[in-house]
């Protein structure tokens, strides 16, 4: 969460650009893994991305910080273009699909790292996962956020997501 | 085996979109309005709109509710108004012998025109139109 974010929040909900490019650059990594880990397709993430973020500028008025943070509304926000996408294309592209080129985390390798627990393992793992479990392993494990925001933005109570 | 896993998750974090992507993407949004102002005009629209179905509604069970209750009435004094029964009577009358004049004068045209028939069935003709006329009177 940024310092001032709710200052953001309230400026950008006033139009000002800056502010909610200041949001745009804090949130566009993590919504854009979020969307890639999903779909497994970078240009199918970015389209899907963009459309999270133009939803959030038009939409930004009915955003209320009382009890949902905003990367919550975020996250909300892409899972329901993520069902969008699915819906619509119904093209079921598999976690294989991910190679190290395209995560490009091939230069980004830690020697400490067993080697023999090998990304594409992690993928396949991955794979196996309901959507929800998915968006929570992402979320935590990946964004490292707090259960509190994980289950604002699956709409659920408290410590009932896992 | 459990931090290894994690460890393994967290490199994922290394995923970033394009710097160029998130510039033309960024563009894009903020020239796109945003609904705020619309949904002003929007709401207060749906007000309005709101308010006056609401009123017409309103001015339409009125209307059928006094309506309602003025109905027997009205009937209940013309029923037992004596006026009101002699001109019902009077314009009956008036229609009826307007309509039997008509009948008559067709009759008659009918009957000139049978008059300049030559053939046969004149006479024929001629009885026809006579019992009608007869009906007509009764």
């Amino acid at each position: 969460m940024l310092d001032n974010e709710e200052v953001l929040i309230f400026q950008a909900k006033n139009g000002d650009k800056d502010s909610f490019r200041q949001l745009y650059e804090h949130y566009i990594g993590p919504i854009f893994r979020f969307i890639f880990l999903k779909v497994s397709d970078r240009n199918a993430a970015e389209d899907i991305t963009h459309e999270v973020f133009l939803s959030s500028w038009r939409n930004l008025h009915s955003y209320q910080s009382r009890g949902l943070p905003f990367s919550s509304w975020l996250y909300r926000i892409a899972r329901n273009k993520v069902i969008d996408h699915y819906r619509t294309k119904k093209n079921n592209i598999r976690i294989d699909d991910l190679n190290e080129y395209s995560l490009g985390v091939i230069d980004k390798l830690d020697d400490d790292v067993d080697r023999s627990l090998s990304i594409e393992r992690v993928k396949k793992c991955f794979d196996k996962l309901s959507p929800d479990q998915k968006d929570v392993t992402i979320m935590r494990f990946i964004e490292e956020l707090s259960h509190r925001e994980i289950a604002r933005a699956l709409g659920k109570a408290k410590g009932r997501y896992a | 085996m459990e931090q290894k896993l994690i460890k393994q998750l967290q490199r994922f974090k290394a995923i970033e979109p394009r710097a160029e992507y998130t510039e033309y993407s960024f563009r894009l949004i903020t020239a796109a309005p945003q609904h705020f102002k619309r949904s002003i005009i929007k709401r207060s629209v749906q007000e309005v709109v709101t308010l006056g179905v609401a009123l017409v509604l309103a001015s339409l069970l009125l209307l059928i509710m006094l309506s309602g209750f003025a109905a027997p009435k009205a009937s209940f004094i013309t029923e037992n108004n004596p006026d009101f029964n002699i001109n019902i009577g009077v314009a009956r009358y008036q229609e009826t012998e307007r309509s039997r004049q008509e009948v008559a004068l067709r009759l008659q045209s009918l009957e000139d025109s049978i008059m300049n028939i030559s053939n046969g069935n004149r006479s024929q003709l001629l009885y026809k139109v006579s019992e009608l006329r007869k009906a007509l009177t009764k």
